[in-house]
């Protein structure tokens, strides 16, 4: 990984050598007296900030937190082995895990400095305190990557759930799509009858009109039918009582002719104001497709920059 | 006795059924030059030739176009224009009561005035 190799070249820059770590193996015995003191010192230092253990309890009991800071120390005359690099990893993520941040982190690094310093009578060699400091450079350089290792981590995390999310929401974006789309056809279709309705319903004005013709005429037949029946005097009484039932059937006819008509503008209103309707809900329906279509944009571009967090390459598979 | 009732403008007139052949829609009439003024012209039914006259003119009543309702009531020949026809009614002979020169029939609400048809 990229880390590895920045960490490889900063090691260069620390100016931390073969030497410095020959120097630390030299005084062992320093380290392992000191070790349990500067644990005790790390852990007074440390509770005086308000929210330290709070964090450890429950966690990790403070006797396994102190031996870890005991150990921490100790292998400071250690060699420079992977393994050595691997209990400092270690440390990082625990206190990342115990939810310390990384400038808690650096700052904890300066407790065992200082507790050095006040100790540095104890040792004669010159070269002791510049190989001590490189040696710890070289261990916070190993925390902040570990932070920052853990803080991409949780990123691409952060990320993949960021995109199957709005993997989640495009389907009910497409879904939502469709649905207004099969809408506003379905719409058209309504509107397409509705319009056949109101051609059904003038059709019907026409029949209505030619009932009433028809009753008219039949009125006229039996005016002069009850004409010729009376002139017929005596013999035409019972063609009389035909002419007038015939007369009574075209009023009848003539008064259903009239309500067809009334109850038909009564039809048209209704398609009218029904045929407005729909035109209106069509109208704020292509408004929601239209917006359904910018949200799904919107959602593609959300997926991009998501797998773009995902995978820091930008391709997004 | 059965008359026939009809309507010209706002008021109803009756002329005994003996005196009318039939009733009839309006026909095409065609004017006759010298005619007198209720004359409308002449016009054909079925084949025979009758003259028109316009009873809202006879009657002085004020002329409106013709409607759908408008009907020739056919007399002696002669057709006479009315707006509406509306009955065939039975009635008492003294039902009818003389008022000035008129004679009227109070049919339920509606007063009826008696027309010959001479004119």
């Amino acid at each position: 990984m990229d880390m590895v190799r920045e960490v490889a070249e900063l090691v260069k820059v620390i100016g931390i050598e073969e030497q410095d770590f020959t120097i630390l193996a030299a005084h062992q015995e320093f380290f392992e007296r000191h070790a349990s003191a500067v644990s005790d010192y790390f852990f007074e230092k440390m509770s005086l900030l308000p929210n330290f253990s709070l964090r450890l309890k429950g966690r990790i009991a403070n006797e396994a937190f102190k031996q870890q800071q005991a150990q921490f120390f100790m292998d400071m005359a250690g060699p420079n082995s992977t393994q050595s690099q691997q209990l400092v990893i270690q440390i990082g993520e625990l206190y990342h895990q115990l939810g310390f941040t990384q400038q808690w982190a650096i700052s904890s690094l300066q407790i065992f400095e200082n507790y050095v310093l006040e100790h540095l009578q104890e040792i004669s060699d010159p070269l002791f305190y510049p190989a001590f400091a490189r040696r710890l450079r070289l261990r916070e350089l190993l925390l902040t990557s570990t932070y920052s290792n853990k803080i991409q981590e949780m990123e691409r995390v952060i990320a993949d759930k960021v995109v199957n999310s709005t993997d989640e929401l495009k389907g009910i974006s497409d879904q939502l799509s469709t649905t207004t789309v099969r809408i506003a056809e379905r719409l058209q279709d309504i509107l397409a009858d509705s319009l056949q309705v109101k051609t059904d319903a003038d059709e019907s004005g026409k029949l209505a009109t030619y009932v009433q013709e028809i009753a008219d005429q039949s009125n006229l037949l039996g005016l002069n039918a009850a004409i010729e029946a009376a002139r017929a005097g005596e013999g035409g009484r019972g063609f009389s009582v035909v002419a007038d039932e015939m007369r009574k059937m075209a009023e009848q006819s003539k008064q259903y002719a009239k309500q067809i008509r009334e109850q038909l503008i009564g039809v048209n209103h209704r398609i009218e104001s029904l045929s407005a309707a729909i035109e209106e809900i069509a109208a704020v329906t292509e408004e929601h497709t239209a917006s359904t279509e910018e949200f799904a944009a919107a959602f593609v571009q959300l997926r991009e920059v998501a797998h773009e967090l995902a995978h820091g390459d930008g391709s997004s598979k | 006795m059965k008359v026939v009732i009809y309507r010209v403008g706002q008021n109803q007139y009756a002329t005994p059924v003996e005196s009318i052949q039939s009733i009839e829609r309006m026909l095409p009439i065609r004017p006759v030059p010298g005619a007198a003024a209720h004359v409308l012209g002449v016009a054909n039914l079925r084949g025979s030739v009758i003259a028109v006259s316009d009873l809202r003119k006879v009657l002085n009543v004020e002329e409106q176009a013709f409607t759908p309702e408008s009907r020739l009531l056919i007399s002696n020949g002669n057709g006479y224009v009315v707006d509406e026809a509306l009955d065939i009614a039975d009635c008492a002979d003294d039902a009818w009561e003389h008022v000035g020169e008129q004679k009227v029939w109070q049919r339920g609400d509606q007063l009826i005035v008696w027309e010959d048809l001479q004119a």
